[in-house]
């Protein structure tokens, strides 16, 4: 005779059902909409810059005023027009059909979180540039540190953050050390390493740090946790695919990158009777 | 006479529902946790019996339309499906899943990013909506009408004038009128479908024809769901291709796909 299983305790759920708990805000109608401790419209309309509450928003703390103006340099950085990099390609074809551009431009912020380019490839940059920190402070050598990362082509060590799936150099991580110089912004010791972890890189390999780990290595100096850089980062790619997807939505349709029948290698199996 | 001044800010007097309802999906609990189901019902039917006794494409007419469809509905839907199921690596939608294969896009992304790139799907809707009001009338003097009003332009796929029909790169589409032709036989085939292939008929001397949307149009239209339902069937007919050349590239190297060389990248643009 099987004995009957005890109920199981649902408390934990019972207690959330029909509410909810916000660490964020939330709209008192007649009264405010609170964000944060402050009113979102009496306090922080006017006074914030989009990027500024973007941040706030990311992290769930105020970010200081330079650090915001570098992060909007950032996005700056991240917002190329050009159809050819995979995330404006897909608004760029979006585009040429015919969808929305908000239907484009969200495609295109989607594609970018991945692992080889995009926001979610500074967690890995963050993480690493923190554990190389640590073991830096404990007495490792930079050329221990690279011999610890797995093996890249032609024996290159393969460290997200440095080097670059199209082209060898960063003109991005020029034009954000300059805009940390013009808004008098120290190097932290996370950006110390990332630079020192690339002079080595670039004597023994010829390869520099790229956009993901300069950031990562900013952001980091600057408070972020590997996470929070992730989430501040989310629609850094959103201008660039914006811009591909409008070029093309502005011209007729189809026009994006024809392609024949033959301009696809058909490289499977030969014609083939569907068996009964 | 003094301004009107905008009302405060308060909340509407609305009474909002107590619970969510539904007539699709009835979840019995478990009687030792009331948030597992034990049985799961799709519009009365047990689920598990669905999975033993009818297929997908049944299922998925049950879900939307409340009703099992007969052999004969069951078997346009499946066919419509096989015909549709894949928009061909050249389509917008597969090149947009394929670039998030070697761009390295986290899996679960392929489907969504190639589903809202997907060519024509908000226009499935006016499709249908179209085929409906056209569908007792004459079809060839539907087309001498539509076409003297406007010729669709040779270069753009779509005709506004008759959402659904149109060019493949300046032709009408053989396969597709093909497919169609297959699809108008089948007894389950109504007043749209037959009625769209007269029309294409009529349009052929000028080169034009079936789109895939409508011919997605056609059939959904004659298997009775209500035309906002168009685009989101449609994708759903579409995605296993999308997702299929998605994969395929998936963790590829990048200099898997071609690329296109400065040498002809041409920017046109000036500064304001």
């Amino acid at each position: 005779m099987t004995s009957t299983p005890n109920p199981t305790d649902t408390a934990y759920w019972d207690r959330l059902r029909g509410r909810i708990e916000s660490r964020t805000g939330g709209w008192r109608v007649g009264e405010a909409v609170y964000s944060h401790g402050y009113s979102l419209l009496g306090e922080l309309v006017g006074e914030l810059s989009w990027v500024e509450l973007f941040a706030l928003y990311a992290t769930g703390r105020r970010q200081p005023r330079p650090v915001c103006r570098w992060l909007e340099a950032f996005f700056l950085c991240m917002s190329w027009p050009d159809p050819r990099i995979w995330c404006n390609q897909i608004g760029a074809l979006g585009g040429s059909v015919g969808t929305s551009p908000v239907a484009g431009t969200c495609a295109g912020i989607l594609a970018s979180d991945g692992s080889l380019y995009g926001p979610r490839t500074l967690i890995d940059a963050a993480l690493f540039l923190r554990q190389a920190l640590a073991q830096r402070e404990r007495g490792t050598t930079i050329d221990a540190l690279l011999r610890q990362a797995r093996p890249g082509g032609k024996g290159k060590p393969r460290i997200v953050g440095f080097a670059r799936p199209l082209a060898s150099g960063d003109a991005r991580v020029d034009a954000l050390e300059r805009v940390r110089q013009d808004l008098g912004l120290p190097r932290g010791p996370h950006l110390q390493l990332a630079f020192a972890v690339e002079q080595t890189l670039l004597e023994k390999y010829q390869e520099g740090m790229n956009v993901a780990g300069y950031v990562a290595a900013f952001l980091s100096d600057h408070g972020f946790q590997p996470r929070e850089i992730y989430q501040v980062s989310t629609l850094c790619v959103a201008a660039g695919v914006l811009a591909s997807h409008r070029d093309q939505a502005s011209r007729p349709q189809g026009r994006f990158l024809p392609l024949r029948c033959e301009d696809i290698a058909y490289t499977g199996k030969g014609p083939r009777e569907v068996p009964e | 006479m003094s301004k009107p001044e905008r009302p405060r800010e308060a909340m509407r007097a609305a009474r909002f529902a107590e619970r969510i309802s539904t007539r699709i999906w009835q979840e019995t609990p478990s009687p030792t946790n009331p948030y597992v189901a034990d049985e799961v019902r799709c519009h009365g039917y047990e689920l598990r019996d669905l999975m033993l006794r009818r297929s997908l494409p049944d299922t998925v007419y049950l879900l939307l339309r409340g009703e099992l469809p007969n052999p004969e509905q069951s078997r346009l839907l499946e066919r419509l499906s096989i015909a549709l199921i894949n928009p061909g690596p050249r389509s917008a939608a597969c090149r947009a899943a394929v670039a998030c294969g070697v761009g390295r896009t986290d899996p679960a992304h392929l489907l969504p990013v190639g589903l809202m790139t997907l060519e024509q799907a908000t226009e499935v809707e006016a499709a249908m909506r179209f085929l409906r009001r056209q569908r007792s009338s004459d079809p060839a003097a539907v087309a001498a009408e539509l076409h003297g009003e406007s010729e669709p332009d040779r270069h753009q796929p779509g005709w506004p004038q008759a959402p659904g029909f149109g060019r493949n790169h300046g032709s009408a589409d053989p396969w597709l009128a093909q497919i169609a032709e297959d699809l108008a036989d089948l007894p389950a085939a109504g007043a749209c479908l037959r009625w769209a292939r007269d029309f294409t008929t009529a349009l052929s001397p000028r080169d034009i024809g079936w789109l895939p949307h409508g011919l997605a149009a056609a059939v959904l239209a004659d298997l009775g769901f209500p035309p906002r339902s168009g685009p989101g069937l449609y994708q759903w007919l579409r995605l296993p291709g999308i997702l299929a050349h998605g994969l395929e590239y998936a963790n590829k190297d990048i200099t898997a796909l071609p690329y296109v060389d400065d040498s002809h990248y041409d920017i046109h643009t000036e500064p304001d």
